[in-house]
């Protein structure tokens, strides 16, 4: 079986290594449109702000690809698939055939403002490519704007802080990370920018983005020497394009990462999922640790050995300036029949902790300021648990593992 | 291979394992010498309560591991010939996936150096330190197939 893939970031890499995991003879291709060999994605904040060296976004060595003798066409473009001949087209001529194909593309920036045409302190910041641009602009500038006030937003609005810049930042919603905070953590997300010198204004609009500024919908008008836009992503599908392949909000997987076609899987960012906590939520979730799964998922079913993808909830976890966040699954629930339960409020500490129930079910929760056991409560969630038995603790301060570790046989049992 | 068993009905609570933990991972590697250290050398291990039980926690080195799926750094590895996760906080970003993630929530965090912290299972040592220090047997370095026979012989005896 010919494997190829198309990607090669965290679903693409994953994929490959499973691949050759269990079969180590087949020949399988990586193909990117980018020349860099794999690199993180997410430490692209880090790269702008210094904190982390171009060699340290590398995420494997220099000789990755030819010790899993993974072939690599990389700096090379797929302009479109032909599914009925399983072959592919590269924007340099070249066809190439597959036997089995995964689409792990992930997803580009939404760029969804009026621009003045040919201005060139613009930027969004998806590639290392990007971010290098970005860089090099924030030696020149003094006054940045960043459009956008989720995780990456705000990771990018941080790291050209941390540059001694004067940052802006423009949120479409009137809290910050509308998706993954309420509105008691935004407003103190909010002070811990503003507290860093970083301008916050929300429940903005864009009109235009000019080569000295930025004006929004109100009137009012950001002067900026340049400007990042990071509001939102899309799949990038333009080579499925015409094909068979069902594509909705990204492409349509079953639990396999496999198409409607028989020959095409997809994995990570590219891929619409299901929220698997209810509501038949349709959502890209453009998290690492989903595509690195969803990646080992399809590679294994590619290669014949059939593996199940559990589903796909919303979590994600940061550090802006001296405060740590996570939050985890359904935080917003409006029209849901769901109760909250704050475990602690400080707001003069930046302290913020609460959980959301679906009656005996945790759906989501939010951590500001403390975030030690996080992944305790993310297990529960992710598990469904009935948590009836342990509610009660789930909300004391020393709540650990031990609240809920289940001993079998009395106390004879032992746990690896 | 060997790897760290816990005998949950044993464990009184005693903290034995942590102090060993940070003494081990202090720069000196003495108890007196460890408390005059600035940061203070910290656990790896953590003694929890729960449900009237004690249970003294440490990474648990899983296969497939959720932190180092989730880590976007790389710093946080599965190293196959040794079956440890390893932790590098040379290339940790202190971006606390791996908190987010850990089921047993036994990943800590050095706030000010902002890295994490985890059982390294004392590599270097014959015996993990904590091991070594639990008065009551409540922590095992040994087989799974050792573990296991010990096991059913409890249960046989308390049939």
């Amino acid at each position: 079986m010919n494997h190829v893939i198309i990607g090669n970031s965290a679903a693409g890499v994953s994929a490959a290594e499973t691949i050759r995991v269990i079969d180590r003879s087949s020949p399988i291709t990586i193909i990117s449109d980018e020349l860099h060999t794999f690199y993180s994605k997410s430490l692209i904040p880090d790269f702008i702000s210094g904190k982390a060296s171009l060699e340290k976004t590398y995420l494997r060595t220099d000789t990755f690809y030819k010790e899993m003798d993974i072939n690599t066409l990389f700096g090379e473009k797929v302009d479109k698939v032909y599914p009925g001949k399983n072959t592919l087209a590269l924007s340099s001529g070249q066809e190439i055939e597959y036997g089995k194909l995964l689409v792990a593309t992930g997803a580009g920036p939404r760029v969804s403002v009026d621009i003045d045409t040919g201005i060139e302190n613009f930027f969004t910041a998806r590639t290392i490519e990007d971010a290098q641009a970005v860089k090099e602009a924030a030696l020149q500038a003094r006054r940045a704007t960043v459009i956008g006030a989720g995780l990456i937003g705000l990771k990018l609005a941080a790291a050209l802080n941390s540059l001694g810049l004067e940052v802006t930042v423009l949120g479409k919603y009137e809290i910050l990370l509308p998706r993954v905070m309420d509105s008691t953590a935004g407003e103190i997300l909010r002070e811990v920018f503003e507290g860093n010198g970083v301008n916050v204004l929300t429940g903005v609009k864009v009109s235009r983005v000019s080569s000295d500024g930025v004006r929004l919908s109100d009137g009012q008008y950001v002067a900026s020497d340049m400007v990042v836009m990071a509001a939102g992503v899309k799949p990038n599908i333009d080579m499925l394009e015409g094909t068979e392949v069902e594509i909705g909000g990204g492409i349509v997987a079953d639990s396999q990462m496999r198409t409607n076609l028989e020959d095409i899987y997809a994995a990570g960012d590219v891929v619409e999922d299901i929220d698997f906590l209810g509501g038949g939520r349709r959502f890209i979730n453009p998290i690492w640790p989903k595509a690195v799964l969803q990646g080992r998922i399809a590679g294994s079913n590619m290669a014949g050995i059939k593996r199940n993808f559990p589903g796909s909830m919303m979590m994600n976890s940061v550090q802006f300036f001296d405060t740590p966040l996570i939050s985890v699954g359904i935080v917003l629930h409006e029209g849901c029949d769901y109760h909250e339960e704050v475990i602690r409020y400080n707001k003069k500490e930046k302290v913020y902790k609460k959980l959301i129930f679906e009656k005996d079910r945790l759906k989501g929760a939010i951590f500001l300021g403390e975030i030690d056991k996080a992944g305790v409560i993310t297990n529960l969630i992710r598990e469904q648990r009935d948590i009836a038995p342990i509610k009660e603790r789930l909300l004391s301060k020393s709540f650990g593992y031990g609240n809920i570790l289940k001993v079998p046989v009395a106390d004879r049992a032992w746990i690896v | 291979m060997k790897e760290i068993f816990i005998d949950i009905g044993r464990c009184v609570g005693c903290k034995s394992c942590e102090l060993a933990c940070r003494v081990e991972h202090s720069r000196s590697k003495n108890l007196f010498a460890a408390l005059s250290e600035s940061p203070l050398p910290r656990r790896r291990v953590f003694v929890e309560y729960g449900d009237g039980k004690k249970v003294p926690l440490q990474c648990r080195h899983c296969c497939e591991a959720p932190c180092v799926d989730a880590c976007i750094s790389g710093a946080m590895k599965w190293d196959s010939e040794t079956n440890l996760v390893v932790h590098d906080r040379e290339i940790c970003v202190g971006c606390w996936m791996c908190v987010m993630v850990c089921p047993f929530g036994v990943i800590g965090r050095e706030k000010d150096s902002r890295v994490a912290i985890k059982c390294d299972r004392c590599y270097e040592r014959d015996e993990p330190a904590c091991v070594e220090a639990c008065p009551t047997g409540a922590l095992l370095f040994t087989t799974l197939e050792e573990t296991e026979k010990l096991r059913r012989g409890r249960l046989v005896k308390a049939l």
